[in-house]
């Protein structure tokens, strides 16, 4: 059973026909737990939508998140500013554009694009255009951000197997766009062809990009949805933004026309179904409609519904960090490659090495404090951690 | 917001170039591209900003308020101006010159 600030983020995002809590009676340590609930799951415009005209709100929570949902408007604004001059540079240099994520999601299934916090602009083009289109947006000011770990440690090189080239971020610093060419990762899927999903693209009415089939943009954000609560490194370890993305499910769901058989069968030819199927239980978990026939087509086998459970709790509802999807030795044995793709180090130099691991040791100290905070967490953590390495072993 | 730059009644202004405007739950959002600065104005202010196109002067807006409000017509232009004085200090209205 989720604390009463989740049921209140759940009703704003996936309403039931009667609210799952009653917050007349809530005091301001409630408030407290459902603002800063909101902030971490990046729902507190639509949670200002959902009670702007609701009574017994206290003014101060009112305040905060209409704070929230203005700032988070004015960001769209400037996005979509920008994403215009991108798309209008990448057209004129024939390069195709066809937007992913939040940008796609804005146009297809939020009306009010400040209920949809984002980020950055997301958008893919074609494998074999990625360099042409980094110089198409170089006379706009857009530079290749030094790709950071965040500790120091940078590289500025495209790896044949990243997915997106290193952001670019303009001259404002107030927007990065990354060029995607895949829509996976390493270790994710077979490392499909997606020149299907180039064919199933729509055409935005608002202008010469693409946009992603309903199928293809349920399949993407879903794929998300599960790498980001697998943590599959140190810095997507959190469970930030956890329910936006089943917000984002929700309101594919609600309103695109789904071909759901299209869903299950791209998402099993890609080796992708049991990571779409974890986002799709936990959505319906959550309350979101997902027909039961697609979940048992992408069911992987020997599934436990615990399991499941146990990742909607750990992982989806709840606010803090948890620990990344990998082995003991992962965290305390870095295989070279690790330290020399991740911290820059030179892999023919063993004190260059020595100096990225304790970079990197320095880096995790922190998260291994905080889980030997709570020993019960960490363990339930680990476990399903293995069980879902299990699972997709299995699949 | 305090009192911004002095403004004439026969002048007209417009929006700056570079200001974004959207409507948003009731409200309309400005944002300046230069900075990133937005502002939220209700829909009184939506109103005067909406009539701020650079084809009405400024006390042709402070009489379509008076047909619009019932309220006494000094009360309307100090607050009028006092708006309009605070949108060009914030660099979101220009004299229109043409």
């Amino acid at each position: 059973m989720p604390p009463p600030e989740y049921d209140l983020l759940l009703d704003a995002i996936v309403p039931l026909p009667a609210p799952r809590v009653d917050h007349r009676t809530w005091d301001s340590q409630h408030w407290g737990q459902a603002l800063a609930a909101a902030d971490w799951h990046r729902l507190s415009p639509i949670l200002f939508c959902h009670l702007e005209h609701t009574p017994d709100v206290p003014a101060a929570v009112h305040s905060a998140l209409e704070r929230a949902y203005l700032a988070s408007c004015a960001r769209s604004l400037f996005i979509a500013e920008a994403q215009g001059q991108v798309i209008d540079a990448l057209v004129a240099d024939d390069v195709p554009a066809l937007l992913l994520k939040g940008a796609a999601l804005i146009e297809t299934v939020y009306p009010d694009r400040a209920q949809r916090e984002m980020l950055d602009l997301d958008i893919l083009v074609p494998t074999d255009r990625v360099g042409q289109a980094t110089r198409a947006l170089v006379p706009l000011g857009y530079r290749p951000l030094a790709a950071t770990n965040g500790h120091g440690a940078t590289s500025t090189h495209l790896a044949p197997d990243e997915h997106h080239a290193p952001a670019l971020v303009g001259e404002e610093r107030l927007v990065a766009v990354e060029l995607h060419h895949h829509i996976t990762i390493p270790g994710e899927g077979n490392r499909f062809d997606l020149s299907e999903m180039w064919k199933r693209a729509r055409t935005s009415p608002r202008g010469k990009h693409l946009l992603p089939s309903p199928e293809d943009l349920l399949l993407h954000v879903s794929l998300h949805f599960t790498r980001n609560r697998l943590g599959g490194s140190y810095i997507r370890r959190h469970t930030g933004g956890a329910l936006a993305q089943i917000c984002d499910i929700a309101r594919i769901v609600d309103r695109e026309q789904v071909r759901w058989e299209l869903v299950t069968t791209s998402a099993r030819s890609y080796d992708l179904d049991t990571r779409v199927f974890l986002a799709l239980f936990a959505a319906r978990e959550l309350g979101v409609p997902v027909p039961e026939t697609a979940l048992a087509e992408l069911r992987p086998p020997r599934f436990d519904e615990g399991l499941g459970r146990r990742l909607v709790t750990l992982r989806v509802l709840r606010a803090d960090d948890h620990l990344p999807v990998r082995t003991l030795r992962w965290m305390f044995a870095p295989s070279r490659e690790v330290l020399t793709r991740g911290w820059n180090a030179d892999p023919t130099a063993p004190s260059s090495l020595a100096r990225a691991y304790m970079r990197r040791a320095k880096a995790n100290a922190p998260l291994a404090r905080s889980a030997l905070r709570q020993p019960r967490m960490f363990i339930e953590d680990r476990r399903l951690n293995g069980q879902i390495r299990a699972l997709e072993d299995r699949a | 917001m305090s009192s911004g730059p002095h403004v004439v009644l026969a002048e007209r202004l417009r929006r700056q170039e570079g200001v974004l405007a959207q409507e948003a739950q009731g409200r309309t959002v400005l944002l300046r591209l230069e900075d990133g600065g937005y502002y939220a104005l209700d829909d009184v202010g939506a109103m005067i900003w909406g009539m701020c196109d650079g084809t009405r002067a400024v006390g042709d807006i402070v009489a379509i308020m008076c047909a619009e409000f019932d309220a006494p017509e000094a009360t309307v232009r100090a607050d009028v101006l006092e708006f309009i004085g605070d949108l060009r200090r914030e660099r979101l209205l220009v004299v229109d010159a043409t």
